[in-house]
């Protein structure tokens, strides 16, 4: 809790709280840096210098140093939380909805099906299991993360109802609709599943319609100033009509951290979802595009979890490996399919499809060409077989 | 509910604290709970982390402050928190010299242990106002009660400790892999 104070700032005096002249000028703006650090309000330090002039070169050379010592502690931080990640929550109810047994869990929340005691019409409450009181900036980051997707209104995006607090607990409510994420359903597929529901294995059409219903949706995300920074087949609902939605919409400076501690870990391996430039701090639409498109391809060719199988574990062993890892994937599905899925995840940017919407045309086209490559192959299969059947 | 509890409450349950009212203390070690278990997991040292978790940690911390609470009566301290703190670094304590006899405890905890060039470099007092201003995130004026240095002179010695550090280039563990993300392209 920083000790708010008077601070004198280039002539201009700003009145806070509490005065307290003992406290270093530059510490006080210090703290109110790191205090806007912890609030996920992502403050830059060249704002922090244009307004502090006087201490701007002190704040150019300290405060990097502050960013570094405060990864430090997340980490930790974050060490501590997951230790006490609760084996269940004793509460049957949340505000207005009823819990039933809970469906999975992630690494910051668990997910219930449940029933909105009002309507009695089913639900999904995801909660953040920890005392909103105890993990604050968790709080502060769901609070931000959920109210990005709620004013997000598209067939594409799994729309957020409700963001509650109750019983000390945070909590938001998304529709029941029956399906699964692409991570469950690539998981079925690779265990030797042929076909779920509407969707069959091989099926290169379907995906390329889910790719172009998701990169419409993304291309509304951007138009509305929203990169979604987390796209990666767990964050795709894939319902049994075979439509997609994308799932969990992440803060910038927040999919950034996530990416500096896996990076700075022992093991170097970075999700093969994030793009390249991410790691130099720069992202834009085209890493949303990227993202789609490693997405889309792992989905088609089902492949499962780089870690777990021995031949991608080395490929996931590295930046350049896991690049080539993924153009070789490509090689196994549909040529036009590949060349679309290649373009938007080119290593350097500008060689990328420019935006979502273009991407999405792409894949629409590639959605045409397999479509009636299907129908042409279905209608020779069947001319034969009655050709057959006639001789017969 | 305790989230909005104002200052004025807060001193209240203070003096019942002090009165005896072990619920009081439940109270206000509830209200401290989020920064505690912040600094418990900070604190706590690998040979302890190894018998229990944070959360048992909190919880024996919690009956021993019941237990002692008329002692905060006559603590030096003013703040209830510091008190607090006291309470639970003495528990983590009490456990490390239970369980850990041949380890040699340095009092530095798993997240400590990489930057130790640089930590090893300053001295006592500096590097206890850096894992207590920043990690602990505590005020200059808590800082000031548990190490005996004028709240000015906290201020002061975290500025320039966080100078010298920026002198000495150890600072970012993040940067950007030049090398890897050119193999990559």
């Amino acid at each position: 809790m920083p000790e708010h104070a008077e601070l004198v700032l280039d002539g201009l005096s700003t009145v806070t709280t509490n005065v307290d002249r003992s406290r270093d000028a530059l510490e006080i703006i210090a703290s109110l840096f790191l205090e806007d650090h912890r609030r996920v309000l992502n403050p830059q330090i060249e704002d922090y210098a244009r307004l502090h002039r006087t201490q701007a070169a002190s704040i150019r050379k300290v405060f990097p140093v502050l960013l570094g010592l405060e990864r430090k502690r997340e980490i930790a931080t974050a060490r501590v939380r997951q230790e006490q990640f609760p084996h269940s929550l004793a509460i049957t109810r949340l505000g207005q909805y009823q819990l039933e047994p809970e469906t999975h869990r992630t690494a910051t929340t668990i997910v219930y099906r449940a029933i909105h005691t009002r309507s009695a019409g089913p639900v999904i409450v995801t909660v953040l299991p920890w005392k909103a009181a105890d993990v604050p900036r968790l709080r502060l980051q769901f609070e931000r993360e959920t109210a990005i997707a709620k004013r997000l209104l598209h067939p594409g995006i799994m729309p957020v109802l409700d963001v509650c607090c109750d019983d000390g607990y945070f909590f938001f409510v998304t529709p029941s609709i029956a399906g699964i994420d692409g991570a469950a359903l690539m998981a079925r597929f690779s265990a030797g599943a042929q076909r779920w529901r509407c969707i069959s294995r091989d099926d290169w059409a379907i995906y390329a319609q889910m790719g172009t219903q998701l990169a419409n949706a993304l291309s509304y995300s951007h138009e509305m100033g929203t990169l979604h920074n987390d796209i990666r087949p767990g964050n795709i609902f894939v319902s049994r009509s075979g439509s997609a939605r994308l799932l969990n919409f992440r803060l910038e400076q927040c999919a950034q951290a996530s990416l500096r501690q896996e990076f700075t870990n022992n093991a170097p391996v970075v999700s093969l979802y994030v793009a390249p430039e991410c790691l130099t701090g720069c992202r834009d639409e085209r890493s949303d595009v990227y993202s789609l498109g490693a997405t889309l391809l792992m989905m088609t060719t089902q492949t499962s979890d780089i870690a777990t199988t021995p031949g991608r574990q080395a490929a996931g062993t590295s930046w350049p490996r896991s690049g080539r890892f993924l153009r070789r994937e490509a090689n196994r599905i549909p040529r036009c399919f590949a060349q679309v899925l290649q373009k938007s995840m080119a290593a350097d940017p500008a060689k990328r499809f420019s935006s979502a919407s273009e991407f999405a045309t792409a894949l629409e086209n590639v959605g045409i060409t397999l479509t009636e490559r299907t129908r042409n192959s279905v209608g020779v299969r069947s001319r034969v077989r009655s050709w057959a059947s006639r001789l017969c | 509910m305790l989230a909005s509890l104002n200052e004025q409450q807060i001193r209240q349950l203070e003096t019942q604290v002090v009165r005896g009212d072990g619920t009081a203390m439940e109270t206000l070690f509830d209200l401290s709970h989020g920064r505690l278990s912040r600094i418990a997991g900070l604190r706590m040292t690998d040979e302890v982390h190894r018998t229990m978790s944070v959360s048992h940690l909190l919880m024996a911390a919690r009956m021993r402050a019941i237990r002692r609470q008329t002692e905060f009566a006559v603590a030096a301290t003013r703040s209830l928190f510091v008190w607090l703190r006291h309470i639970l670094l003495h528990t983590i304590e009490v456990i490390q010299k239970r369980v850990a006899s041949e380890s040699g405890c340095t009092g530095w905890c798993h997240w400590a242990a990489t930057p130790s060039a640089f930590m090893k470099s300053l001295t006592e007092i500096d590097r206890e106002i850096l894992v207590l201003r920043h990690f602990e995130e505590l005020t200059n004026q808590e800082t000031s009660i548990i190490t005996g240095i004028s709240p000015q002179g906290v201020s002061t010695r975290y500025m320039n400790v966080i100078c010298e550090l920026a002198e000495a280039d150890h600072s970012v563990p993040f940067s950007p892999n030049s090398e890897g993300v050119a193999a990559y392209a």
